[in-house]
């Protein structure tokens, strides 16, 4: 099958026009359906059948023969998809379902060869690996708060109620940034640990250009409330302050390891706990885009 | 880590340590900060490619710590301040 490890992950774009449309960009289009013919082909392989053959068993059961049609299916609409320079919203949809698909496949056949015992599944991480990357950078662009959309520019994709919530809970933290409030913790740790004498006197020098930085973060964040788009570096900043929304909610919550608040859930909790969540969610999209 | 040997350190002879002892930045795990947030601001103050910054970020959630960083005590308090900047739960001490 040659696959090979090294071979380049795709820098494929996919960037909502303002006319409704998606713009497809893919520099290297021909590796790109190679990889969706590649995941047909790993369907073909015998050992791929006999263990779906033993694995899906029932009255329910999808035969080998039906994967082997979604796959060549998905791989049939995603190359013609991928070819073209836009897409309307219910094609680009069909795309991203079509690039889950195919990954989907691909996790199926390597759990089959894995079973098999042969070892040949760590050949094909790299095909993973290349049909994910599709699928994340489509799926990230059809469904992400935050969408690189070209040269160092992002577009927010942030709701109206998110964008009410971060301007009330930035407020909340700016007047509570130069007192000892219980909740902001989280944001001045003891530098020196358990060496008390030594924390005090870092904390002495450091507070205030913490307390700065972050009231400066919370400024370009509340900037970014009236925008829809901005630069890495301002976004880049603005994931600091709204990681500290999160640090100070989630003290509040009293969020514990399994990522859930442990104390008695309360009425008034209700709106932070969304909120979180919420957050949770923006955040990581923010690191996605930062990640390209 | 293993046991520490007890610290004689003399505030008065305070400012010799940068010649010597070298320090460790600490990063502890905590319930809040996202993995994927952790390995990203890894990546970005440190330069880290991805797989050693997952790797940092994994040792932090899965040992509750990682030594991140190592050098003078003003670099130190650097790497300190940026992780602190960002939110992360960092700490510095000696490596003894």
């Amino acid at each position: 099958m040659g696959d090979d490890a090294t071979r380049p992950l795709s820098d494929a774009r996919f960037e909502p026009s303002d006319a409704g449309h998606w713009m497809v960009s893919i520099p290297d289009l021909d590796e790109c359906v190679a990889t969706c013919h590649e995941v047909v082909a790993l369907l073909e392989d015998p050992v791929v059948e006999r263990h779906t053959a033993a694995s899906l068993v029932g009255p329910n059961a999808a035969r080998h023969d039906e994967l082997l049609a979604l796959a060549r299916r998905s791989a049939s609409f995603a190359s013609d998809a991928l070819g073209e320079p836009t897409l309307d919203d219910e094609t680009f949809e069909s795309l991203v379902t079509a690039l889950g698909t195919l990954r989907t496949l691909t996790l199926w056949a390597l759990d089959a060869l894995a079973a098999d015992g042969s070892g040949r599944e760590h050949e094909l991480m790299g095909l993973l690996e290349r049909i994910s990357r599709l699928f994340e950078r489509a799926s990230r662009s059809l469904y992400s708060t935050v969408v690189p959309i070209g040269d160092d520019v992002f577009r927010l994709r942030w709701s109206v109620s998110d964008r009410a919530m971060i301007r009330a809970f930035s407020e909340d933290l700016d007047r509570l940034l130069d007192g000892d409030d219980p909740s902001i913790v989280r944001l001045f740790p003891p530098a020196y640990g358990d060496d008390a004498e030594r924390s005090r006197g870092y904390d002495a020098l450091a507070r205030s250009e913490l307390i700065e930085s972050r009231r400066a973060a919370l400024t370009v964040l509340d900037d970014a409330l009236g925008r829809d788009e901005i630069d890495g570096t301002r976004l880049a900043t603005l994931m600091r302050a709204v990681n500290d929304l999160r640090l100070v909610i989630g003290t509040r919550l009293d969020v514990g390891e399994d990522g859930t608040p442990h104390g008695e859930p309360d009425e008034s909790d209700a709106a932070a706990q969304q909120a979180y969540e919420r957050l949770s969610l923006l955040l990581s999209d923010i690191v996605g885009a930062l990640s390209g | 880590m293993s046991t520490a040997p007890i610290e004689t350190v003399d505030p008065e002879i305070d400012t010799t340590e940068d010649l010597d002892v070298p320090w460790v930045v600490i990063v502890w795990n905590d319930p809040i900060n996202l993995m994927e947030y952790v390995a990203f601001v890894f990546q970005k103050l440190f330069g880290y490619s991805k797989a050693k910054a997952r790797k940092l970020m994994l040792d932090v959630h899965l040992k509750g710590k990682a030594v991140v960083s190592s050098g003078a005590r003003s670099e130190a308090e650097l790497d300190v301040f940026r992780l602190q900047e960002h939110g992360l739960w960092a700490t510095m001490q000696h490596d003894r």
